[in-house]
């Protein structure tokens, strides 16, 4: 296969269009070697889908068809960048580019935001090893990056995108006495937090933190299992992993909820794991603990299917995320709809991707018999303990059409689409944003949704709109009927 | 006192009491501070210690929030006062730099000493990892080894956003900075000594000086090929899943086996490794174990055998072939791993003078000991030179089908070395007094400094002294002298005998 990609390439290259262009730093103005560059067609504008790397001096090059295209950049570490965007967080506008022609561009990169400051004592003495956490400010907070102050009580906190964010330092047993977790600036209660501002390329800094003394408790024990383990203490400033066998001690904690829970292989186990969950209060030293991991039940996983039966699984997909009282451990996907899979005890999300003329019209679980509220389409929480749960599907999944139209003529051309599932009740977004672009003519299409309740926009202006974007875009809930093919044209909205 | 008293009764009475002790104890009082600026140190430990023949215990305690300190109804006589707290270097007063020994606080009755004790912090590194276009990598970690030969690892760091780096906590002196091996979008890299090297012949040296940050300690990592270690594990007694480590110099890394055993190691840089793996027997309960030492200069795939780790059997004779009891011995234990010693310990071991050790490498040595040393070892593993037995011995502990045996030959008479420092013709009371075994032919030393401190009368003694040449010196100026400071300070060289007593009077040794 790889001989006639060359081939292909130089027959593309005889009328071909080149677009070739550079991209730097837009902090340093340093080349960045090794980023990825996509050039990606519009539909219906001919070509399709080129992708890149710069060189050393970081410079790309492309031989393409003459179109209208969106030109992406990406590097670890960086904000993406899209070429034509107003702001950091907006989309990408086409480039023409036409035949015979080159076309020099340029793509700066930025780097995310960070915090720094320092963890002092009653002297504004530094307090070194100590760990400091950023909690991004939404319901519910959840960490987003984690640190450990120098000998000098210096922390620096990085990867951020821009927003509001709240820092707090983790529990510290160190010369004797206990720090207890205290959000910035020394305060107890998170409504009294100090709000840092991030934005992209700056430190946001001086974010100085004095936590409080107070009494911290022990959590060790024994773990009686036949091979080694790996236990992880989860609580709402992180984690703890130790990995044994045996007795065992974690650092000592702040009184508070815990979870513990771990797993190890063992084939003498219908899943393969053996498995301990449990949920711990912390008021008083907790050094009795005794571990007895058993055989992880699988997690059974059925799916019934409104007026067909599902005879090819391609095209489906679960997706499930653990979460314990520190947030999401790791997202996983499995393709196709397996019968059951190994999840350990505790708290998931699970998502269920189908094949496009299908959609999710129901979730439940074995533990709670009635169908829950939800419409199933998005992320369904529930407790992994064993129990089965179950997706409802129907085969004839909704799809939306439309065209969008802006002020000056051809501009709605590769429009971002964003589709959310809405809950007009909780005024919130159900699931993932469902995202396409409008083609050369402005019509996008969206397939295998589900009936309910929806909201819709078409912008440059966001690259992933959150839920407050879309609300202060103005846009209106609308309803999908089931079985249906429903048209909705669009306005292309401008930030004004 | 027949009427009941008021709370500020109670204070003019205990200041009473107080008053009538202070007729004859004296106090020792301060502070602790932050060198660079001032700044009170709360909860530092301060401890009083006593020269050897003055009254009193050693006492400790920890300064309040405010930095302050009190030691009162001492008695009379010497003291060294030192202080400590974590992520500082520790003092003692009285110290003229932070590499020399403190002198002794002199208490008559009723005095009142009042002292400040200044902390500096350790010295620190730093630098950045940087690409191509000086463009700083993130997420890079770094090693930092001092300089010694060969280098033994000591610290490390991993590189913020924008590939900057910062070593701290680390002694004064000379080090070597190395960044780890990474694999990202822009390709594999080797680790790499700072600046752009890949061997310590061409690395460059940074400097750590207490209170201070070395800058620019910049690596630029070299390209190049990583390695795959995979293989399986071989459990007799059930299929269990078994925990793999991986140990080189820059840490080790762990995966657990499925019940297969089969396991990988992906980018793994060329070098000097050590394989350990731990399995269970389900029946009895017991461990099963493997130690490999392994060279990667290529993808590797290897057979790890678990087997029973035994305890180790160690016996003590005398130079007659007597069994000693060794309950009277202090028999200290350290890990030798590929980054280098590992935290001492006391070997302790059960009624049948066994000990149950872990897989790997490790040394062992006698203890000061006032009757024996150490004459002669032997032990399992690649061929100890044969030297004096009385520093540091090493062994291999390796699961198998029989006990590891180690056997220590020690002799009934060892030597003692003893004398008074006198420091411009009197007596100097707490001194330090620094003894190395060194082989005169090579100017080397050949085990660890001794070290012990006069007491009131000027006076120090060191026993358990196998036979052998020697150098001593008595001096404030050094905390832990190395060969050439012994050099410098004029050390007087001694010849020990087997079990006699030497004597040697110093004059106590002062850089003018």
């Amino acid at each position: 296969m790889s001989t006639w990609i060359p081939a292909l390439l130089a027959a593309a290259s005889l009328d071909a269009a080149v677009i070739r262009g550079t991209v730097v730093s837009q902090e340093s103005g340093q080349p960045l070697s090794q980023a990825s560059v996509t050039l990606k067609a519009i539909a219906g504008s001919g070509g399709g889908t080129l992708t890149g790397k710069t060189n050393s001096f970081g410079i790309f090059e492309f031989r393409a068809a003459g179109g209208a295209y969106l030109l992406t950049a990406t590097r670890q570490h960086y904000v993406p960048a899209y070429y034509g965007q107003k702001r950091w967080n907006s989309a990408g506008t086409p480039i023409v580019i036409e035949e015979e022609k080159a076309t020099a561009v340029s793509i700066r990169m930025h780097r995310y935001g960070a915090i720094t400051g320092r963890v002092l004592d009653e002297n504004d003495v530094g307090i070194l090893a100590h760990d400091v956490i950023a909690y991004r400010i939404e319901q519910p907070t959840q960490i987003v990056a984690q640190a450990t102050t120098d000998d000098y009580g210096r922390y620096r906190l990085y990867g951020l995108t821009p927003g509001a964010y709240f820092v707090r330092s983790a529990a510290k047993r160190v010369d004797g006495v206990g720090y207890i977790p205290t959000w910035a600036p020394g305060v107890q209660e998170v409504s009294q937090a100090r709000r840092v501002d991030v934005d992209i390329d700056l430190d946001s800094t001086g974010i100085d933190l004095r936590p409080a003394q107070g009494r911290l408790f022990e959590v060790s024990g024994e773990v009686k299992s036949d091979g080694p383990i790996q236990l992880t203490l989860a609580g709402e400033t992180g984690r703890q992993i130790i990995s044994g066998f045996g007795p065992f001690q974690f650092n000592p904690v702040a009184p508070g909820r815990y979870e513990l829970y771990g797993s190890a292989p063992n084939g003498d186990c219908r899943s393969g794991l053996v498995a301990v969950y449990l949920t711990l209060p912390v008021e008083h030293d907790r050094g009795d603990l005794v571990i007895s991991p058993t055989c992880l039940p699988p997690t059974s996983i059925s799916y019934s299917v409104e007026g067909a039966r599902i005879t090819d699984s391609t095209g489906f997909a679960l997706q499930t995320r653990h979460k314990d009282l520190a947030g999401i451990l790791d997202t996983k996907s499995y393709p196709g709809l397996p019968g059951s899979l190994p999840l350990m005890l505790g708290q998931w999300d699970i998502l269920l991707q189908t094949a496009s003329s299908y959609c999710v019209t129901g979730f439940y679980t074995d533990s709670f018999r009635v169908r829950s509220g939800g419409r199933g389409d998005g992320w369904n929480d529930f407790v992994a303990d064993g129990r089965g749960i179950h997706f409802v599907l129907s085969g004839n999944a909704v799809s939306l059409r439309g065209m969008v139209t802006a002020a000056a003529p051809d501009t709605a051309m590769g429009a971002p689409v964003y589709l959310e599932g809405y809950d007009p009740g909780a005024k919130a977004r159900i699931g993932e944003l469902h995202t396409t672009t409008a083609d050369a003519h402005g019509v996008y299409r969206f397939d295998g949704l589900s009936p309910g309740w929806y909201r819709i926009l078409a912008t440059f202006e966001y690259s992933a709109p959150d839920q407050a974007a879309m609300d202060s875009s103005g846009v209106t809930p609308f309803s999908l009927a089931r079985q249906s093919s429903d048209t909705k044209d669009l306005d292309l909205f401008v930030l004004k | 006192m027949t009427r009941a008293m008021h709370p500020r009764d109670v204070n003019s009475s205990l200041a009473l009491v107080l008053l009538a002790f202070a007729a004859h104890a004296a106090t020792i009082h301060g502070q602790v501070v932050e060198t660079q600026s001032g700044k009170p140190l709360a909860r530092a430990l301060v401890v009083v210690q006593p020269v050897t023949g003055s009254k009193g215990a050693t006492a400790s305690l920890r300064t309040n929030p405010n930095g302050l300190f009190e030691f009162a109804n001492l008695p009379a006589g010497s003291y060294i006062v030192s202080a400590a707290k974590t992520g500082f270097y520790p003092m003692e007063y009285g110290q003229k730099r932070w590499n020399t020994a403190g002198t002794p606080v002199v208490l008559a009755d009723s005095d009142d000493f009042s002292m400040r004790l200044a902390l500096p912090h350790f010295g620190a590194i730093t630098g950045r990892v940087l690409d191509v276009n000086d463009v700083g990598i993130p997420n890079c970690t770094v090693w930092v080894y001092r300089n010694s030969e060969p280098p033994e690892v000591v610290e490390k760091a991993v590189t913020d956003d924008r590939g900057i780096y910062r070593l701290w906590g680390l002694l004064p002196g000379a080090y070597l900075v190395r960044s780890a091996q990474f694999e990202d979008d822009t390709g594999i890299f080797l680790p790499t000594f700072a600046r752009q090297s890949l061997i310590v012949r061409d690395a460059s040296t940074s400097d750590a000086v207490l209170d201070q940050d070395w800058l620019g300690a910049d690596v630029r990592p070299i390209s190049g090929r990583l390695f795959t270690v995979s293989g399986r594990v071989w459990n007799p007694a059930a299929q269990h899943a078994s925990v793999v480590t991986l140990v080189s110099d820059m840490g080790s890394q762990q995966v657990t086996t499925g019940v297969d055993g089969r396991f990988t190691f992906e980018h793994i840089a060329p070098g000097a490794y050590e394989l350990y793996a731990q399995g269970s027997d389900s029946r009895s309960r017991s461990l099963l174990m493997a130690y490999m030492p392994l060279e990667i200069d290529q993808d590797r795939a290897v057979t790890v055998d678990l087997a029973p780790l035994f305890s180790v059997q160690f016996s003590f004779l005398d130079t007659s072939g007597k069994p000693v009891d060794p309950t009277g011995l202090t028999l200290l234990l350290r890990r030798k791993e590929l980054s280098g010693a590992g935290k001492q310990q006391y070997l302790a071991l059960d009624d049948g003078n066994r000990a149950r050790l872990d897989p790997g490498r490790w040394e062992l040595a006698l203890g000061p000991s006032a009757s024996w040393y150490a004459a002669r070892f032997t032990g399992p593993g690649p061929r100890t030179p044969t030297g004096p037995a009385a520093g540091w011995n090493e062994f291999v502990v390796a699961p198998g089908n029989s006990p590891p045996a180690v056997e220590f030959v020690l002799s009934p008479a060892p030597a003692t070395l003893r004398g008074i420092v006198t420091a411009a013709g009197a007596a100097s009371a707490g001194a330090p007094v620094y003894l190395e075994a060194f082989d005169p032919s090579s100017g080397r030393r050949v085990r660890d400094l001794r070290t012990a401190r006069t007491d009131v009368h000027g006076q120090y003694l060191f026993a358990g002294l196998p036979p052998g040449a020697y150098r001593v010196v008595a001096s404030f100026e050094f905390q832990t002298p190395d060969s050439a400071a012994f050099t410098r300070a004029q050390a007087r060289e001694i010849r020990i005998d087997e079990g006699r007593q030497a004597d040697a009077d110093l004059e106590l040794w002062t850089i003018e």
